[in-house]
């Protein structure tokens, strides 16, 4: 008797998704964003999110026709073995670079706010282990290990915005348009990689118990995620006014530091470290598996679950190569990762789905 | 068969089975030989003389493991003093149909099952010239009375723990389930085969694979004798080196029918005054049979203490840690002034008193499990007053420590499961070390290390943390319950074969 077969379930799912998306606006994507958006920072997760939908369609779709097979078996289905080959290859790279910067962007994190005086490669170190072996635990592990977390993180972000409520000024969020329409829906564009993840997540539809499941959690997940990135940066907005938020480095943590609650409870942002470690290590321990899935499955492996302990390795080795905390955020994130990627994101599923199509009519046709 | 060499070992074996003669002397000479008797004092043979039937009949029993009166009065004295009737003296099923008044007898063919038999406290009846043993149900031996639990009491509930007694632990849980799907299955385990395990089920809601999965292991513990329920599963148990146990060991009949009805399964041997049930899940564990005694309020109350008492018990000596070495801006400024006031004078560092204090109350706590009744108070007085009181003064120990220390201590009491107290005080060393290393952020890592780990685990087939980790159709009966008539589902993860305990509660009930 077993009830457990290693998929996961609607719930499970969709809190791997809210707890990889959601993250984000915990670390210095959020700097990037307010640095473009200004004061209609908040704006600019809803135009990603738009910008996002039809990719996110096209890959349902493409899901749902092929059944059971993951985004790579796809994409080597549509586009044949050496060009199948190059995208997913190139998938599995953009998808490495982030996992590295990110790595060191939250080792940094941790080790400026919180301890000043030991050295960002222990924290790297640290972080990559701890993942490594939640990511082994296996995707169910991954999965109850979040759906069991969600509601703990989203107590502790709701108790974080009572305690910061009396810092909330809204004339900081004038001008509402920021820097513009034009300039918004430029930004929105490129940065739609920020959702892109949940592209990414099409290659875990095998292990998700049925397409419903997966459809609804995905779609719920991403409503969730940008109503959350959205939400959370119109507060760093309206706390901090718009230019201090682009100087400072970690919103999320300096936040922390402003919830208060009467003259006793101060300083506190300890604790909401605390569960803002147990959401960046599940998120990475997701990644490390997505890797090593995408890795497995582009090589096309017999098993791919080998490949974690030396993709987190290697995540730990590139993320020492950023020198600091600005080139690892403007350079590598922004240039490189963000503004260059967005173009893959989008292209890559509607025009798959489009070869799809064609394949299909034309098989009708010659029937 | 005969010649009898008692060195070859192939004929010590079960599976050499020696069929029964039908000479009495030749069979009686096995048997003896077989006790090593007249050496050995414990066997009696008593032979006695029919005369109806005109046959000799020897009883054969072990002094102690049997009731003296039942042999006396209802075999001994039925077989003296039969009457004469019709009888057909070939028949010896009419010794026992129509002579004996004994209640139960099963018929062996062969001797070792004859000496498996004596050994369990059955008496044996040879009859001359019969192909045929008859063992007589004759068990009987002093054990304890029922008594309340050690370890498991409660306020409002029943007061009755196992004993060490298979067959009077089986009738109280058959006191507390009387229905006919109640099964019993006698398993033997071990190579020498006196050994048996009472497998409980419910034959209409318990899974049949999971059956099946039980017996299988059962059946492959490879020692000679496994004394007691405890020795049972640490063979039985599918992680011999892990913190967490496979299967819940409790003293309580209700517990174990509360169990039963979920389709669980009870195991039950003879001396361990307790049952074990297989397989478990965290809540298990966590909650006491209390929980549902108590009306709603009560119980849920009682519950979110034991977890917060449970979360103190496992975070408090780390969080200080972590914050105190760390994160000393988290603490109010009066605490902090008075924190460091009282450790000015100190000359350890924190992590050194803390776990110097934390070994010293598990010292003191495994001593005071072997202190005699009469000495008890006064240790605990000397244990209290002169430790705590006096380090403090001479300036060893920051009396916030103490203080850390004894709540951590006393609340690890609250976790009523004998295993998983020992899990939360293990785990609450390791938690300390994390906090020594890294602070907040090592106690983050290893919480979420732990939580990945506790996911994963199975017992049985089972996921640990059903049902919230893997959600599905339960009584909702996790962290909070609700009332009793509201749960009317029996939890998904055991797959029982009838998963409605009761009609759902009607709208506006």
């Amino acid at each position: 008797m077993e009830i457990s077969d290693g998929k996961i379930d609607r719930r499970e799912f969709f809190a791997i998704i809210v707890i990889l998306i959601a993250s984000k606006f915990t670390d210095l994507t959020a700097t990037i964003i307010l640095r473009t958006g200004r004061t209609a920072a908040w704006i600019l997760p809803i135009i990603s999110f738009i910008v996002i939908i039809l990719p996110f369609l096209a890959t349902l779709a493409l899901l749902k026709r092929f059944k059971k097979k993951n985004f790579i078996e796809i994409i080597y289905a549509i586009a044949g073995k050496y060009l199948g080959f190059v995208i997913a290859i190139s998938l599995f790279f953009i998808l490495l670079s982030a996992t590295a910067i990110n790595l060191r962007n939250y080792a940094d994190a941790v080790s400026t706010m919180f301890y000043p005086n030991t050295p960002v490669a222990f924290f790297i170190l640290l972080g990559a282990v701890v993942s490594y072996f939640i990511a082994n635990r296996g995707l169910e592990g991954i999965g109850r290990t979040a759906s069991l977390l969600l509601p703990c993180f989203a107590i502790s972000l709701l108790l974080l915005i009572v305690l910061t409520w009396q810092h909330f000024q809204d004339s900081y969020l004038f001008p509402l348009l920021g820097p513009g329409v034009v300039a918004l829906l430029k930004d929105g564009l490129v940065y739609s990689t920020i959702f892109a993840d949940i592209i990414v997540m099409a290659v875990l539809f095998p292990f998700v118990k049925d397409y419903r499941s997966y459809r609804t959690a995905s779609i719920r997940g991403l409503i969730v995620s940008a109503f959350l990135v959205s939400l959370f940066l119109l507060i760093y907005i309206i706390v901090f006014d718009f230019h201090p938020a682009t100087v400072v480095n970690h919103p999320f943590h300096q936040l922390n530091r402003r919830a208060q609650l009467g003259p006793f409870i101060t300083n506190v942002e300890a604790i909401f470290f605390f569960f803002w470690i147990l959401a960046k290590t599940l998120r990475f321990a997701i990644y490390f598996y997505v890797m090593a899935i995408i890795l497995g499955y582009s090589l096309t492996l017999k098993e791919f679950e080998p490949l974690i302990l030396p993709l987190a390795g290697l995540t730990a080795m590139l993320s020492l190569i950023p020198e600091n905390i600005v080139e690892g955020t403007l350079d590598f994130r922004d240039n490189f990762l963000l503004q260059r990627s967005w173009l893959y994101f989008i292209t890559v599923p509607i025009v798959l789905w489009f070869i799809s199509k064609w394949r299909e009519k034309s098989k009708d046709e010659s029937l | 068969m005969w010649p009898f060499f008692p060195f070859k070992k192939s004929n010590n074996s079960p599976s050499a089975k020696t069929v029964v003669t039908g000479n009495l002397q030749k069979d009686l000479n096995y048997l003896k030989k077989a006790f090593f008797y007249p050496d050995n004092k414990d066997l009696i043979v008593r032979e006695i003389y029919i005369d109806t039937l005109e046959k000799e009949v020897v009883l054969l029993f072990m002094a102690g493991m049997v009731d003296r009166k039942v042999i006396e009065e209802h075999v001994i004295k039925t077989l003296i003093q039969a009457k004469p009737s019709n009888v057909d003296s070939k028949l010896q099923e009419d010794i026992v149909k129509r002579m004996l008044s004994i209640q139960n007898t099963t018929v062996y063919y062969t001797l070792e099952k004859a000496i498996k038999g004596v050994l369990m406290g059955k008496t044996i009846m040879l009859v001359d010239e019969s192909k045929k043993i008859f063992a007589l149900e004759t068990t009987g031996y002093e054990h304890r009375s029922i008594d309340k639990p050690e370890r498991e009491n409660v306020i409002k509930g029943p007061l009755e723990g196992f004993v060490e007694s298979s067959l009077i632990n089986r009738s109280l849980i058959r006191r507390q389930l009387k229905s006919k799907n109640l099964i019993t299955e006698g398993i033997e385990i071990g190579t020498s085969g006196i050994c048996e395990v009472s497998l409980i089920y419910m034959k209409n809601i318990a899974n049949d694979k999971l059956v099946e999965r039980v017996k299988k292991r059962l059946k492959q513990v490879n020692s000679d004798n496994v004394q007691g329920l405890s020795v049972l599963e640490q063979h039985l148990e599918e992680r011999p080196y892990s913190l967490i146990p496979t299967m819940l060991y409790t003293e309580r009949p209700d517990r174990a029918v509360a169990f039963l009805q979920e389709g669980h399964i009870i195991l039950i041997m003879d001396n361990s005054p307790a049952c074990l049930v297989l397989p478990v899940t965290f809540w298990a564990l966590f909650h006491t049979a209390e929980d549902q005694y108590m009306r709603w309020p009560y119980g849920n109350f009682t519950r979110v203490i034991r977890m917060i008492a449970l979360l103190v018990a496992m975070f408090t000596p780390a969080v200080y840690l972590a914050i105190t070495n760390f994160h000393p801006e988290m603490i109010p400024s009066e605490l902090l002034l008075s924190i460091m006031n009282t450790r000015e004078h100190v000359p350890f560092p924190a992590y050194f008193e803390l776990i110097m204090l934390e070994l010293a109350f598990e010292i003191l706590r495994e001593a005071f499990l072997r202190v005699p009744s009469l000495l008890g108070p006064t240790i605990g007085i000397v244990g209290a007053l002169v430790l705590g009181q006096a380090a403090v003064e001479a300036g060893i120990v920051s009396p916030i420590l103490i203080i850390i220390v004894a709540m951590t201590g006393l609340s690890a009491f609250a976790v009523a499961d004998i295993s998983f107290n020992f899990v939360v005080r293990i785990i609450r060393f390791i938690f300390m070390i994390s906090a020594l290393i890294i602070g907040l952020y090592g106690i983050a890592l290893v919480l979420i290390g732990l939580l990945a780990y506790l996911n994963t685990l199975k017992s049985f087939g089972v996921p640990f943390m059903s049902p919230l980790a893997p959600s599905g159709p339960s009584s909702k009966d996790t962290l909070f319950r609700w009332p009793v008539w509201k749960q009317w589902l029996r939890p998904f993860y055991l797959d029982p074969k009838d998963s409605v305990r009761k009609k759902p509660p009607k709208r506006g009930a």
